[in-house]
């Protein structure tokens, strides 16, 4: 009876002490986290919603802004593009490639920037 | 043989009994004369030992032979008998050694020996000559020759079964008449020979205070004669060499014809000193393991209370960290988020990813990206403008490309018009 809540104790001791560690380790990791400013009261989120027709080049211009910098993090979350045939190219028959086409784009996201 | 000096005896034989002990055999009036416990070995007075076939099975036996021997008219009295040995012949068919003796002298050996405060085993005279026939697990017949007085009891037999056993007799102790006895002794040993076609190869003599020189055995005998070891008995002032304790020592308590009760009686006192050794020694044992674990106990609890103070001080230091959950939660999250938007790729270079793949005649009209927790899935649809052959291994050239680049396809579709072919693919892309 003693053996078993002896054995009980040292297991409880363990369970303690490793609890203990993982409360030390969450606190140099909080502490760390604030040193670096890795705290969300430290950061603005900026939603970005567009839904548009734009040219290649202006798609262009628009995609190549929605990725990380050193400014700021940018969260995709969805982009759709879908191709419309401008009236030139009805007429012509040309594609959206020959830069007279326009693509009809729904984005989200957002950009996470440091204050 | 060694005699077992620790064993007393008591010794009924044709009318007188004696008491031995110590090497000294001395006459008593009865058993009370013999302190302490002892074997009480007799002829049984108006006994007699035979060895018969009967037409009946085993566990009849006894009452066929008791009827027998009332209806021959040998006993004119109710009779008891008690059995050596008995085995199965047939199936019908069984082959008994016992001693009769009448149910009034039964009674008597039986019951007083129980009046005794002493434990007292008794073993019948010819209890003895089996215990030493079966002590020598003879693979031949043999004789055993026990002559006391005007007697000589016979028994013949091998380790497997008893042939004869009878009680031969003289008139007197005169040397002649004791001759006359060892020729009826020789002649019921050819008897038994011719009767069961046997070769008694060796006769074993069994002597007694009384029983004088030692008979000589004829040449023409078949048989060898030989003497158990005598033992120097002192008697009434004399040594004299007597063998039957030679036999009375190779006999086991087992081997009496008392009930099992006075014989665990018997041996439970003969082996009270050392039971009370063993039991000393158990009490030792528990007393020390007594010890032994109070100790280990006292340990054991020290231990407990050690751990119960050391865990309260680990609490109170957790305690004192004051860490709050919510504001773990919340920062560990957001660092998981910013390592998220890290690692998705940017929509940029998932177009990047198709366009290198792509091949020139097919016309995009929808792509779609969706990012979920830790994938993106993404989904395109176009047209190709060229023939089915070249259209076919742009498509695969197509995918393969991507599956390269560590998307996996979730579903494709190419149909074709022949002039003209469409596709439809659903990707997904891991976010590690």
């Amino acid at each position: 009876m003693l053996k078993k809540k002896a054995n009980l104790f040292r297991l409880q001791k363990k369970e303690v002490e490793r609890k203990n560690r993982i409360l030390l380790k969450v606190g140099r990791f909080i502490d760390k986290a604030g040193t670096m400013g890795l705290e969300p009261k430290k950061w603005s989120v900026y939603d970005v919603n567009i839904q548009d027709t734009v040219s290649f080049p202006e798609m262009e211009q628009i995609l190549e802004q929605c990725t990380n910098s050193r400014a700021a993090y940018y969260k995709p979350i969805s982009l759709h593009i879908k191709a419309v045939a401008s009236d030139e190219v009805r007429k012509t028959g040309r594609s959206s490639e020959d830069r007279t086409g326009d693509l009809l784009i729904t984005l989200n996201g957002k950009f996470v920037a440091r204050h | 043989m060694m005699r077992k000096r620790s064993r007393q005896y008591a010794i009924e034989l044709d009318g007188a009994t004696y008491g031995f002990a110590d090497g000294s055999l001395e006459p008593i009036d009865d058993l009370k004369a013999l302190d302490g416990d002892k074997w009480f070995v007799t002829d049984l007075q108006e006994a007699i030992s035979r060895t018969i076939t009967i037409e009946a099975p085993g566990k009849y036996a006894e009452l066929v032979v008791r009827r027998q021997l009332q209806e021959s008219g040998e006993f004119e009295e109710p009779v008891s008998v008690i059995v050596h040995w008995q085995k199965r012949r047939g199936k019908n068919t069984t082959d008994i050694f016992f001693t009769a003796i009448p149910s009034r002298l039964h009674r008597y050996y039986f019951e007083s020996i129980r009046e005794y405060e002493d434990n007292v085993l008794l073993f019948p005279l010819y209890t003895v000559l089996l215990g030493a026939l079966k002590h020598m697990r003879p693979k031949e017949p043999v004789a055993i020759v026990f002559q006391h007085d005007r007697f000589a009891d016979l028994i013949i037999g091998d380790r497997k079964r008893i042939y004869y056993a009878n009680r031969c007799l003289a008139f007197d102790t005169n040397e002649e008449q004791i001759q006359n006895l060892w020729e009826t002794v020789r002649l019921d040993i050819k008897a038994v020979e011719d009767e069961n076609r046997i070769k008694v190869l060796k006769v074993f003599y069994l002597n007694w205070i009384d029983s004088g020189l030692e008979p000589e055995w004829p040449d023409d005998m078949a048989s060898e004669f030989y003497s158990f070891e005598e033992e120097d008995i002192a008697f009434q002032g004399e040594i004299r060499q007597v063998s039957f304790f030679d036999a009375l020592n190779v006999q086991s308590g087992l081997q009496s014809a008392s009930s099992f009760i006075e014989k665990t009686f018997y041996y439970t006192r003969r082996w009270a000193p050392r039971l009370n050794a063993v039991f000393f020694l158990i009490i030792l044992l528990l007393v020390t393991g007594y010890f032994w674990s109070d100790q280990k106990a006292a340990g054991l609890l020290k231990d407990v209370r050690v751990l119960e103070q050391e865990i309260e001080k680990i609490k109170l230091k957790t305690a004192s960290m004051d860490i709050s959950q919510a504001e773990y939660r919340n920062t560990m999250g957001f660092v998981k988020d910013l390592a998220y938007y890290k690692s998705a790729p940017p929509y940029k270079q998932i177009i990047n990813d198709l366009s290198e793949a792509l091949f020139a005649e097919v016309k995009l009209e929808v792509l779609k990206m969706d990012y979920s927790k830790n994938e993106v899935k993404i989904e395109l649809f176009g047209r190709i403008t060229a023939p089915f052959d070249k259209a076919h291994q742009g498509y695969k050239r197509f995918l393969k490309i991507l599956k390269r680049k560590e998307y996996v396809v979730k579903e494709s579709r190419f149909e074709t018009e022949i002039k003209e072919s469409q596709l439809l693919i659903k990707l997904k892309k891991r976010i590690q």
